[in-house]
């Protein structure tokens, strides 16, 4: 039989998932950041 | 047994009875948030439009109280477009009732817009805009970003046997868990997780931005709201401008971004599934497609001096380049200054990230990723073949939270919705160009506009305003309707009304 899970590994579970979630929004940014750079020291 | 026509009027007339009666709940929220603001006016306004709307929701649930509530695919198709337009026109009385729009057309603009999440407005002196109507406005965004349906079918439907049909008609088929009143759920619990998370640091942001607890409380709300379902709406005129805060904007980034994945993916990470995040087609589309179409637009706009900065680039050209591809539209520039300071490369850029929008089954509108990556799939299977031995089988697999294989009905579909888009992009920049002359609109503003109508955007190259001619306001409120429900169900129902019952 499935054992039931508990509160803390639910919350531990779906708190990853989301900083997962906000991790890859953070490196989108740091590349948009990288293009910047290089689109602006590109026109020096 | 084959239902009368009669018959299946009164059930459709149930379920849209079913969502405008829900209606008349939620405008209990702005209400509360007036009368603890003592807007007098607006708390009668809303208590006048909820007992308006809970007599049409009732009385079209009465009239159907004994037929059996099954829906077939046509009328769950019928009833969840009939839905929208049903709330559209109920929704607005509140608006309307606040004198804060100038006809009762621009009061059904606005509805549209925040149901279809695309964040364009036609309210008048925003800047002294009641707290009431402002949390009507981000209340409709973000409802509307999860779905009007879904909303009905996780708190107010107890297994009624159309619920999957009306699920299907509202342009979403992802099912999170085997039950589509469970999967409703979900999205909600996900969505809900979400505000607290997102209200809180929005709070934060806006109290270092400046504003004093009680009203960056309110914004922190309203501007996770309008994020999240990547709506575009803000309580002040100058959007994202107002509050001057690099931390503010990227707190806002954090979440319309997620706000724009689709609720599989939210759902697969939480459940544990950490490959999903690199595996799955549509983030490595967007990935693609945000990170080519952000390096044409900073090249050039680094290149014309227009934000000469690393700073400025990213503030202005990176976040208005993803507020586009999000299809969220909030907007760290004015206007004016997409036609007049951004070079075409870069107008164009942002014009394609309006088209191709977000995730499929999520807040965002526009192509969606899947349908970008399926037609590059397919376009990729053609040449393979062709290049392959003719005996040779090529087979392209696609990650969509599981392997599956691209088959021609997936690659026709996917093409067929974006050369609907296409099509609907073309229209709206016919019509308005009729009247170009006289408002002095120029090609490109007119395209811009309705690449963000037919994404579901919101922003403005400066020509959506209450002046604008009557036929451009209706093509568009039809442009946001018809982008958000993906064209089937509006053409079911088109095709309902002037042809009349067809059998299946």
């Amino acid at each position: 039989m499935r054992q039931k899970e508990t509160w803390g590994a639910r919350l531990k579970r779906e708190s990853l998932g989301m900083l997962l979630e906000i991790g890859l929004v953070i490196m989108m940014m740091a590349i948009a950041l990288v293009i910047a750079v290089a689109a602006t020291l590109g026109h020096y | 047994m084959r239902r009368t026509r009669l018959q299946e009027l009164r059930v459709m007339a149930y379920y849209v009875g079913l969502l405008v009666a829900s209606l008349a709940g939620l405008m209990m929220i702005p209400l509360t948030v007036s009368l603890i603001q003592q807007e007098w006016a607006v708390a009668i306004d809303f208590l006048l439009s909820a007992g308006f709307a809970a007599t049409v929701g009732f009385g079209l649930m009465l009239l159907s109280s004994h037929v059996s509530k099954d829906l077939g695919w046509t009328q769950g198709m019928v009833t969840a477009a009939g839905a929208w337009l049903l709330g559209m026109l109920v929704g607005s009385v509140p608006y309307y009732l606040s004198g804060y729009y100038l006809s009762y057309l621009d009061a059904c603009f606005d509805v549209m817009s925040g149901f279809t999440t695309t964040g364009l407005t036609m309210i008048q002196d925003l800047d002294h805009a009641p707290d009431g109507i402002n949390m009507w406005r981000m209340l409709l965004t973000w409802l509307g970003g999860q779905g009007m349906v879904v909303l009905a079918l996780s708190f107010f439907a107890r297994g009624l046997p159309g619920a999957f049909k009306l699920y299907v008609g509202e342009a979403k088929d992802e099912r999170l868990m085997p039950n589509v009143i469970h999967t409703a759920r979900a999205i909600w619990y996900i969505s809900i997780l979400y505000l607290v998370a997102g209200t809180s640091l929005h709070w934060a942001g806006a109290m270092a931005a400046g504003i004093s607890p009680g009203r960056a409380f309110l914004h922190g709300l309203w501007m996770f709201m309008a994020g999240w379902s990547t709506g575009g709406f803000a309580p002040m005129s100058q959007n994202v401008v107002y509050y001057h805060s690099l931390l503010f904007e990227v707190v806002t980034i954090v979440f319309f971004i997620i706000g724009s994945f689709n609720f599989n993916l939210h759902w697969a990470l939480w459940m544990g599934n950490r490959k999903e995040l690199f595996r799955n087609l549509e983030v490595v589309t967007f990935l693609i497609s945000t990170t080519v179409l952000v390096a044409i637009a900073s090249w050039e706009l680094a290149g014309t001096g227009v934000y000469p900065t690393v700073a400025t680039l990213f503030r202005k050209g990176y976040y208005s380049l993803i507020s586009a591809h999000t299809t969220t539209g909030f907007m760290t520039t004015y206007a004016r200054q997409f036609a007049l300071e951004w070079g075409p490369l870069s107008l164009t850029a942002i014009t394609i990230a309006m088209l191709f929008g977000g995730s499929a089954s999520s807040t965002a509108g526009g192509f969606k990723a899947v349908r970008i990556g399926l037609a590059f799939k397919a376009i990729l299977q053609d040449l393979r073949k062709l290049l392959a031995p003719e005996s040779a089988m090529v087979v392209e697999k696609f990650h969509m939270t599981r392997e599956a294989v691209l088959d021609d009905r997936l690659a026709r579909t996917a093409l067929s919705i974006i050369a609907l888009y296409f099509a609907m992009w073309g229209s709206l920049v016919v019509i308005p160009s009729y009247f170009a002359a006289g408002f002095g609109w120029d090609l490109p503003t007119i395209m811009f506009e309705a690449a963000s109508i037919t994404g579901n955007v919101g922003l403005s190259a400066g020509l959506t305003t209450a002046s604008i001619p009557w036929v451009v306001k209706v093509s568009y409120i039809a442009g946001m309707w018809l982008g958000r429900l993906e064209f089937l169900s509006v053409f079911v129902l088109i095709g309902y009304l002037t042809r009349g019952w067809r059998s299946r």
